[in-house]
């Protein structure tokens, strides 16, 4: 897929975010002119900026998704153009080999940084996500993986914890 | 007093701990440099974290000595396996591959490392001397003038690290200044987008933001299946002949040197573009512009020379503006925020003394970076065939603890992993990073300055085409904004046809 019909892909999530902030600016607008802020001054209040910004972004968006359909016919035509590359490219995307690996990868950080960390002390949550990723990766053999995991668990550890005297999550 | 300021914090330097923290973050910066795919910025991103627990001063050392070395390491990695460990050092991939390929890759290596340190050296002077003077200038600005500042250092940026599309690095700047809306808002003490959770109402933590946006995407990239590179072995140094040919070049270093510093002050323009322009300089004006490309020393130098200027010229805008000149240097901002410095125009008033610190700090970490890179080139060549499969998982932890010891909150690791997800969103669809990073950096300042200078005028835009200073910056970012939309380009062929 090219850039263009990327672009034009998200351009709508850019008009959607876009309408959203200029939306909850105007609520944040109502919401603070009551008390305790009592701020009635449209310029004056917190939703100023982000209405600001919602229309600039809106605004930025409108003419990211016309500049996606440059050069690729009537507007129709490059519509229908974009949304084929997109449909051309979303299947075989999915089943690439480097996608399933990067995907398996951001779960493996997912459930390290949310559910791990926090949960397990952190040289263990740190060991336990180190030895599972490489191992998926296939990064080196397993004996391997475990002694650079453990090395660089150690090191974090004492570099921080004992070094810096830094409280590591537990 | 000047003198007595460069005088402590060459004691500073000194002490035997900050020599130690320099010597290792130099070395730290060397490797992340000359790794592909870690980046100056986020090797300055992860240490900020780490480096909050640091006294200050040490803190500071660390930072601007990871800095130095990052953006010299990477042309290690371009002479030896032609891929560049940062974008700074593209150019010198161009000749310094075919130098090693003939058998002269120690030679290039070494005269490589003595332009970056020379490079930097230079760009100290510009340092000392500029900073104040840009300081002095924006001392006269008020409200409207800072709000303006903030766009127009929003605007620059997203134009010029855009790569061609100015449109997407302005998106990416709004939505770095939407997230700096998120929290208690500054005039009010309005919650604005916090959706009743406390950890979004002291607003989103700039650290977590930054290791998620540009070191996320790096470490998800080597999760890619990618064919190993052979390292190319390497020569000795052969130091007489290098020497000999930095002082026949020293006219081209000089030169570089400068185009370096005045392509690091303009804000958004990243040491890539300082390394580019030197080596387009050197080329151009030498008698042999045919070698250039196979291996031709001087193309080495001015490149080297050119992109470590940029370190001087890109932190001359932070301290007196604090409007980073680059990438990298928009994230140093960030961390003298952290450390409780406020670079800005109030930035000699508050603490005179820091624009000195950073300058020697500058001077001590290009010394280190030569020293360190000349006697470790043999090991940082064995870790070049690291495995990133091996090294990005653990870097992964590093950005979690880098991420945490903010304030020893779990939620920053979690805005770590989300602000990761956006980066990576950005970077397949080609939206540049910094003025993202910008506009959370400058959000609150154009927010509370916009409102305040409403407040004052009673609501009425006029100051904004009244002020001296505001019209400049007006007219400077309609400039930017104009330009990037094809209506110059429309304006001198009409001009042309005209005069044919």
């Amino acid at each position: 897929m090219d850039t263009q019909s990327k672009d034009f892909i998200f351009s709508f999530v850019l008009i959607a975010l876009g309408i959203f902030v200029l939306i909850s600016g105007i609520a944040i607008f109502n919401d603070a002119a009551l008390p305790p802020y009592s701020v009635t001054e449209f310029s004056l209040s917190p939703g100023f900026m982000p209405v600001v910004l919602g229309a600039a972004l809106l605004l930025c968006s409108i003419l990211l998704f016309f500049q996606s359909l440059k050069g690729k016919g009537s507007f129709k035509a490059a519509v229908c153009e974009n949304s084929r590359q997109f449909a051309n490219w979303i299947k075989p995307a999915f089943k690439s080999q480097d996608t399933i690996y990067m995907a398996v990868g951001i779960l493996f950080m997912f459930i390290y940084s949310y559910f791990l960390v926090g949960w397990l002390p952190y040289w263990a949550a740190s060991l336990i996500f180190l030895v599972a990723l490489m191992l998926f990766l296939r990064a080196a053999k397993w004996w391997k993986v475990i002694i650079i995991s453990l090395a660089a668990v150690g090191l974090i550890v004492l570099l921080f914890q004992v070094c810096f005297n830094a409280a590591l999550p537990s | 007093m000047a003198f007595q300021y460069l005088g402590q914090a060459i004691l500073v330097s000194l002490q035997p701990l900050n020599l130690l923290v320099l010597v290792l973050s130099t070395a730290a910066g060397l490797i992340m440099g000359m790794l592909p795919g870690l980046s100056a910025t986020m090797a300055i991103a992860l240490l900020t974290g780490l480096t909050y627990n640091f006294p200050t001063q040490t803190a500071l050392i660390s930072l601007v000595a990871v800095y130095v070395g990052a953006i010299s390491g990477g042309c290690q990695s371009a002479i030896l396996l032609n891929i560049p460990g940062t974008p700074a050092s593209a150019a010198t991939a161009l000749d310094g591959f075919p130098m090693a390929q003939r058998g002269e890759g120690g030679y290039a290596i070494f005269l490589a490392t003595t332009a970056s340190f020379l490079g930097t050296f230079i760009s100290v002077i510009f340092v000392l001397t500029l900073t104040p003077l840009l300081t002095e200038f924006a001392l006269k600005f008020r409200s409207w003038e800072f709000f303006l500042l903030a766009i127009f250092g929003v605007v620059i940026c997203g134009s010029l690290t855009s790569q061609g599309n100015a449109l997407k690095g302005w998106i990416s700047g709004i939505l770095g200044l939407l997230v700096a809306q998120i929290g208690l808002d500054s005039l009010n003490t309005y919650p604005r987008f916090c959706y009743g959770n406390v950890n979004l109402m002291s607003t989103i933590q700039l650290i977590p933001v930054m290791i998620g946006l540009f070191g996320f995407p790096e470490i998800v990239r080597a999760f890619r299946k990618n064919s190993e590179q052979n390292v190319i072995k390497v020569n000795k140094f052969e130091m007489k002949r290098g020497f000999r040919s930095i002082g026949k070049n020293f006219v081209a270093i000089v030169r570089s040197a400068l185009i370096g510093v005045g392509v690091g002050i303009i804000p958004g323009v990243g040491e890539d573009t300082g390394g580019w322009l030197s080596y387009w300089a050197s080329k151009s004006t030498s008698k042999h512009p045919e070698t250039f490309g196979k291996g031709e020393e001087l193309g080495v130098i001015s490149t080297e020379t050119g992109n470590n200027a940029c370190i001087g010229g890109a932190i001359i805008p932070v301290l007196s503006l604090a409007v980073p000149g680059s990438a990298p240097a928009a994230v140093l901002l960030a961390a003298f925020l952290m450390h409780g410095y406020r670079p800005g125009p109030l930035l000699m008033t508050e603490s005179p003394s820091f624009v000195y610190n950073v300058c020697i700090y500058l001077a001590f970490a290009s010394f280190a970076m030569w020293l360190i890179a000349m006697l470790v080139s043999k090991l940082t060549i064995r870790i070049l065939g690291v495995q990133k499969k091996i090294l990005m998982p653990i870097i992964f932890t590093l950005c979690v603890v880098g991420s945490y010891l903010i304030n020893y909150n779990l939620f920053d690791i979690k805005v770590m992993f989300v602000f990761g997800l956006v980066g990576m969103i950005l970077s397949n669809l080609k939206f540049p990073a910094a003025p993202f990073l910008l506009g959370v950096i400058l959000g609150p300042m154009a927010d509370s300055n916009l409102r305040r200078g409403l407040n004052l005028s009673n609501g009425s835009l006029l100051p904004l085409v009244t002020q001296p200073i505001c019209i400049f910056f007006l007219a400077l970012i309609l400039i930017m904004i104009l330009s990037q939309t094809g209506l110059f380009k429309l304006f001198r062929k009409k001009n042309r046809k005209e005069a044919k």
